[in-house]
């Protein structure tokens, strides 16, 4: 129902899985975190893995990075967990 | 985010991120042109949120809309979206006959707290020059084709005023939500220089 809906993944607003933002709009700090936001999106779009499934891997990178570090760094998460997929 | 090392003995998430392109590019599993148009899209698609939110709002409450035209700042307010380049924000609302599109001449005046940060065309001094010059060619180069009956009102933004638009309720969204009203609700037209587009159902 919404403008986003052709995009190929509805991103989660709230939650451990919702990427870094600023009123709403997608906040990338270094040109990394984008090309592996890109990345991810791009191989779930060719069905190298279900958006779940990725998304199931990265809440879990993402408990298993804060009970050790209370501070998290958002899209290294992308990165660990779309190299999961891959492996 | 910080520039720190990694704490762990694994190199930086800078280069790792680059070995994992690197490597599904040598795999031939992505192509980077692809990789680069998702980028745009997911930063250019994904809108201001606070901004979405008072225009569904005042397409819905007939009071908050009489609110926000008459005192912008102070009806934006109500939702905790304020601070610094949203001191005084006047709302102006687009109808079938007047077209408002909004810019800034000078340099990038732009209502932060609904809008977030202007996007880059915004800023760009072709845009700046011929939105005033030329607003129905330019707006129809950038996708918004308006007939010749309809008024286009050019509104300068300035570090004491900042304009913003209240676009036009699409057709067909008389049962939606407010919330999924804030959905269909982009920057562009919030700027002026798009629609909202009806829903696809």
């Amino acid at each position: 129902m919404s403008l986003t809906e052709d995009l190929p993944v509805e991103l989660d607003v709230d939650g451990p899985s919702s990427p870094p933002r600023a009123n709403g709009e997608l906040v990338f700090t270094e040109p990394w975190e984008s090309r592996v936001f890109g990345i991810t999106i791009a191989l779930h779009q060719d069905g190298v893995f279900a958006w779940d499934d990725f998304k199931e891997q990265l809440i879990a990178a993402i408990a298993r990075w804060e009970a050790g570090h209370p501070d998290g760094e958002g899209y290294c998460y992308y990165a660990c967990s779309a190299s999961n997929q891959q492996a | 985010m910080t520039a720190e090392p990694h704490p762990h003995d694994r190199p930086g998430p800078a280069l790792r991120a680059e070995a994992l392109e690197s490597l599904l590019l040598e795999r031939g599993l992505i192509d980077p042109k692809v990789v680069e148009g998702l980028i745009n899209r997911y930063a250019n698609d994904v809108g201001p949120l606070n901004g979405a939110k008072v225009v569904a709002r005042a397409w819905t409450d007939p009071d908050y809309k009489a609110r926000l035209l008459d005192e912008g700042t102070a009806a934006i307010a109500e939702f905790g979206f304020s601070g610094p380049q949203g001191e005084h924000i006047v709302v102006v609302e687009n109808t079938p006959d007047v077209h408002h599109v909004v810019v800034c001449t000078l340099c990038s005046c732009y209502p932060w707290p609904v809008l977030g940060l202007p996007p880059a065309w915004y800023k760009d001094p072709a845009y700046r020059a011929r939105i005033v010059r030329e607003p129905r060619t330019l707006l129809a180069e950038m996708g918004l084709t308006l007939g010749d009956d309809v008024e286009i009102k050019v509104w300068d933004s300035s570090s004491e005023v900042r304009y913003f638009v209240l676009p036009e309720r699409p057709a067909g969204t008389e049962d939606l939500s407010e919330e999924e009203l804030a959905a269909l609700v982009t920057r562009d037209a919030m700027v002026g220089v798009g629609r909202v587009a009806a829903p696809v159902t």
